[in-house]
């Protein structure tokens, strides 16, 4: 054991920039409301492992950073929300719930593991009287109510402020995704391989989330 | 013994007359044999481009018609269906539990799981409700739908056993009949046609099992009938049910 005294500003600082450093190393996400739903694109070089999934039936979830950590709270929201959802009712099952849960167990890991979890998630909502939301937790479990559009994971702040700027008014799903697309070539320095595109958008059952490709 | 008490202690094992009074009352020796489901007849059918399964509507107690508009044939997703028999308390939450833990296999995994997977896991289902059947709970599933390529038909036993049938199949106190139905007009059919046997073979299982519900037009019930094509798990509206057997 060291012998050394450690400011908690110091530790809280270092565990910060540590997270913040692995964040960026990632790729980015983009969720935004459009007026069909919510829709979220990724660039993500792989067709199988993927940064956005179905939480229940009108959540939506995207996960930027490692993909062990985001994989990891991704399931445990799943169950979550299926336990709820079984014992009670499938309208009982709330985005802010799974939120809460996030932003609980990333603050948790943050203030008490060695090493904290590098990453950034979305929880993203459409309530039964059709308001969207998008909640952003970040590595230490702050969770915040997003606007109509928000980054994770790379450069997510600076990419954020930008889309923040130029999208204020919720466009078609296709007009949405081409503008995404855009933000995160931009932001790439290499060519994008692959765009990860999914939605949460009324069909016919209750279950929202739909793969585009 | 008063009169009164003899009266209620009458209507009581009456009205509340079960499986196990059945089983138990003779005896303690419990035979697995005897333990069928009472009430229902459910009946899955395959035909040339899909297949379908119906239910009557029919819940008893004892001999007390308990309701008459019960559903018995289930939506699992796009690929498969289930009918139960049986105590309907322990049928309508297998078939919740059943339901729920395929949605969460698909979430977590992100593929569904394939038609025998489904098959398997119910078998499991059914097993675990094993220490009730000797309290005459007994609920036996029958499932349905489609992998990739081909539609298949499950029956199961008490004990979670499953066998795949050959083209139709039907569980419930009606079931003997059903088949018996069946097995004298099946042959190859399209999807009306095949709509039309299985309500015969139920309106048959309903003239003589007692536990059966036929066609109540008076109060508007048909049996739900539910059918799996190559894209899609849909149930048949009643306005289509009574176009096919002519009743419109």
């Amino acid at each position: 054991m060291n012998n050394f005294y450690v400011s908690p500003e110091q530790i809280i600082k270092d565990k910060s920039e540590f997270a913040k450093r692995g964040i960026e190393k990632g790729r980015t996400t983009i969720c935004c409301e459009t007026k069909e739903g919510i829709l979220f694109v990724a660039d993500n070089p792989s067709q199988y492992l993927f940064k956005t999934s179905e939480i229940y039936d009108r959540i939506g979830f995207a996960g930027a950073g490692k993909y062990s950590e985001f994989e990891n709270l991704r399931v445990t929201g799943i169950r979550h929300a299926d336990m709820k959802g079984y014992s009670y009712s499938r309208e009982d099952v709330l985005g802010r719930d799974i939120a809460n849960l996030y932003s609980q167990a990333l603050g948790y890991i943050f203030n008490n593991e060695i090493k904290p979890y590098e990453v950034e998630v979305v929880v993203a909502e459409i309530t039964d009287n059709n308001e969207q939301h998008l909640f952003h937790i970040s590595y230490d479990g702050t969770l915040t109510d997003k606007g109509i559009a928000c980054a994770i994971g790379g450069k997510s702040e600076e990419l954020s402020e930008k889309i923040n700027k130029i999208y204020k008014k919720k466009l078609d799903r296709s007009d949405a995704v081409t503008l995404m697309k855009e933000f995160l070539s931009n932001e790439s320095s290499k060519r994008i391989l692959n765009f990860e595109v999914s939605v949460l958008e009324q069909k016919s059952d209750n279950r929202y989330f739909q793969r585009i490709s | 013994m008063s009169y009164e008490n003899h009266l209620t202690n009458y209507t009581k094992s009456f009205t509340s007359m079960n499986i196990s009074d059945y089983i138990f009352s003779e005896s303690n020796h419990v035979d697995i044999k005897s333990l069928t489901p009472i009430a229902t007849t459910v009946v899955a059918l395959k035909y040339n481009n899909g297949v379908v399964m119906a239910g009557d509507r029919r819940a008893t107690q004892g001999n007390y018609i308990a309701h008459d508009d019960v559903v018995k044939v289930y939506k699992v997703d796009d690929q498969s269906m289930i009918g139960i028999a049986g105590s309907a308390a322990v049928a309508f939450d297998l078939v919740k539990r059943f339901k729920t833990e395929l949605e969460h296999y698909e979430k977590i995994q992100n593929i569904k799981l394939s038609y025998s997977g489904k098959v398997s896991f119910l078998s499991a289902l059914v097993k675990s409700n094993m220490n009730l059947i000797f309290q005459g709970l007994i609920v036996i599933p029958i499932f349905a739908g489609r992998n990739k390529s081909d539609f298949f038909v499950h029956t199961y036993d008490a004990l979670g056993g499953s066998y795949l049938e050959k083209n139709y199949a039907s569980v419930g106190s009606g079931s003997s009949l059903a088949s018996v139905f069946l097995q004298n007009n099946y042959k190859s059919f399209e999807r009306d046609e095949a709509i039309r046997l299985i309500i015969d073979s139920l309106k048959t299982a309903s003239n003589n099992d007692s536990a059966t519900a036929g066609i109540n037009l008076e109060k508007d019930l048909l049996p739900t009938i539910l059918i799996c094509n190559q894209t899609e798990v849909k149930e048949v509206n009643k306005d289509e049910i009574k176009n096919i057997i002519g009743l419109k």
